[in-house]
Parts: C-alpha cells; structure tokens; sequence
C-alpha cells in the first residue's frame, strides 16, 4: 500500500509503484499531468465539464491498465491516447457529429480577419477557428500523437478523409497562428492590393 | 521546410499544458475516487468470504441436521418416539465438544465470518 512521504521520482517509477498498488503515486502522476490530458481534451473540441469527466475516467482507465505501461514512451502520451481513445467512444456513442469529407462550419472568424488577435500563438483561440472535425483530427494527431491511419481506425473514416481534415486543419492554423510580423506584412500588402 | 517547422512549433504547443487553477483539486478528485472504488472493491472482496463462509457453516449444520432426520424416517414411524429419545439425546450432547465437532466447528465458522465482517465494516466507515 501507499507510503505517506511525497512522490519525486520519475514517472516510470511512479507508474512501478502504482502497478504494486500505490495509490499515492499514481495520485503523483494525476497531479503531474492531469493539467495535460484535461488541456488535450478541450483541444479535441470537449466542453470544460466533460473534458473534467473524460480526463477522471482516463485516470481511473490508467490505474487499472497501469500495469501495460512499461515506461516505453512518456507517461504522459500513454495517458493522453487512453484519454483520447474514451473520448472518441463518448462521441461515437453520443453521435454529437458525423465526420464527412465536406467541410463543416467553422467558428465565425473575427471582424478584422487574424492580423486583428492579439495573441496570434494562442494554440487554443486558433483551434476555434476550425471545424469540428479538422479540430479533432489536428488535435488527434498532433496532441495524442496518434497516426493518420489509427485516428481513421478510431473514427472509422477512410484515412484520405483524415488526412484532408488535417491538412485543411494545419492550413487554417497556420494562417491564424502566423507570427505578428508575417501577419503585418500580410496586412500591408492586402492595403496595398486594395489601394 | 517551413512545413514542418510549423508542424514542430504545433506539436510543441500541444505538449505545452495549459494551467488550471483547479488542478489540485481535480487530482485530489481523481484520487479520492480510486480510494472509493478500493474501500468498495475491499468491502465486495469482504462480503463475498462472509457469504461463503456462512454458506460452509449452514452447510455444515445442515448435514448435521440431515443425518438426524433421514435417520427418524429411515426407522419409521414406529421407532419416532425412539429417535426422537435419541435426536434429544444427541442435542444434549450438542454442546460437548466429542459429540458433535462438526457442529462447533460451523458456528466456530460463523462467528469468525461475522466477526470478520463486522471488524471490515468498522474498517472502512
């Protein structure tokens, strides 16, 4: 069982720890990196409420599946894909969207287009800007470090499909997280074009 | 090649976490519920030696009790007021430990079972 002197090592001795049935250690690693998985779940497109509720469920996952976790790669992705993994299930079962080839309604851009954000390297605002389905595959991909073909597995949508979603995705983002002198000159050349 | 330094920037940012104010609060959310699905998972694992523990010590009485009564009606009806001398007999000697071992050993049974439980129960309130 647990000791009550506080967790410092790495994670993968954490996670040896938590295997034997620390749970104190175990609670090291959700203090470490729940931040992370609740922030990837927000990214995916989920409500502040359920991202909470998916991220506590992933945790929970991660301690019974802990034992599978043999410190190949970092804590932190292995908990962020089972993250995901529950994630895509609560969606599927809820059928909140159908991803199709056609690209969705995004979020209304700005009166004055990305020149105007003020914090152009926010990942977050930029996210809003993309469609649900672009988001998720982005965020999928580039967030829970998953690969095209297992997020067209997860989804079940032919991988062409999710590679467009995420080049449609990253073209969009690049354009809104473009950094302020880019986007300056940006803007001087549309007045010039205008003028 | 800005391709992919765009690509490398964007990975990098989702590795950034974003900070929650009610980050503790939530790890401590997460490890009260293991503590909870533990104390139930304990209490179930509990439950279940006390139910089979009682289950042996039933069965064990209850053989007991068999052998006493296919032994009245295997005598019939004529030697009832025997047996049941004998039956009266047997449960005088019931509380002898030489006459009747099984029947101590199940209510020995019982009371660890519900001692048990009951030291779980005071456990985990």
């Amino acid at each position: 069982m647990g000791t009550e002197r506080p967790h410092t090592g790495h994670d993968v001795e954490l996670a040896a720890l938590a295997a034997a049935g620390d749970r104190l250690a175990f609670g090291e690693l959700v203090r470490r990196h729940g931040s992370a998985v609740r922030g990837l779940l927000r990214r995916l497109g989920a409500d502040p409420a359920t991202a909470d509720d998916v991220a506590q469920d992933a945790f929970l996952v991660g301690y019974e599946q802990i034992a599978d976790y043999r410190g190949e790669g970092a804590f932190a992705g292995w908990i962020k894909k089972t993250a995901a993994r529950l994630y895509l299930r609560k969606v599927k079962r809820e059928a909140r969207f159908v991803l199709t080839e056609a690209p969705e309604e995004a979020a209304p851009a700005g009166s004055d287009g990305p020149a105007a954000t003020a914090d152009r390297l926010d990942l977050d605002e930029a996210l809003k800007h993309l469609s649900k389905a672009e988001r998720l595959c982005v965020s999928l991909c580039y967030g829970a470090d998953w690969s095209h073909a297992e997020a067209a597995e997860a989804l079940n949508i032919p991988l062409g499909t999710v590679k467009s979603h995420v080049k449609r995705g990253l073209d969009k983002l690049r354009v809104r997280m473009a950094a302020p002198s880019e986007s300056a000159s940006n803007d001087s050349a549309r007045r010039e074009n205008r003028g | 090649m800005a391709d992919q330094d765009f690509e490398t920037q964007l990975a990098r940012l989702y590795g950034q976490a974003p900070v929650f104010r009610d980050a503790e609060l939530f790890a401590r959310q997460v490890t009260e519920k293991l503590d909870r699905g533990w104390a139930l998972r304990r209490v179930a694992i509990g439950a279940t030696g006390v139910v089979a523990g009682l289950a042996v010590a039933v069965q064990m009485i209850g053989a007991r009790f068999a052998n006493e009564f296919s032994e009245v009606s295997s005598e019939g009806t004529q030697q009832w007021s025997l047996a049941l001398a004998k039956l009266t007999n047997r449960y005088d000697q019931l509380f002898t430990l030489g006459g009747s071992e099984v029947l101590w050993v199940g209510a020995a049974l019982a009371i660890l079972a519900l001692g048990f439980a009951v030291t779980r129960l005071i456990d985990e309130v």
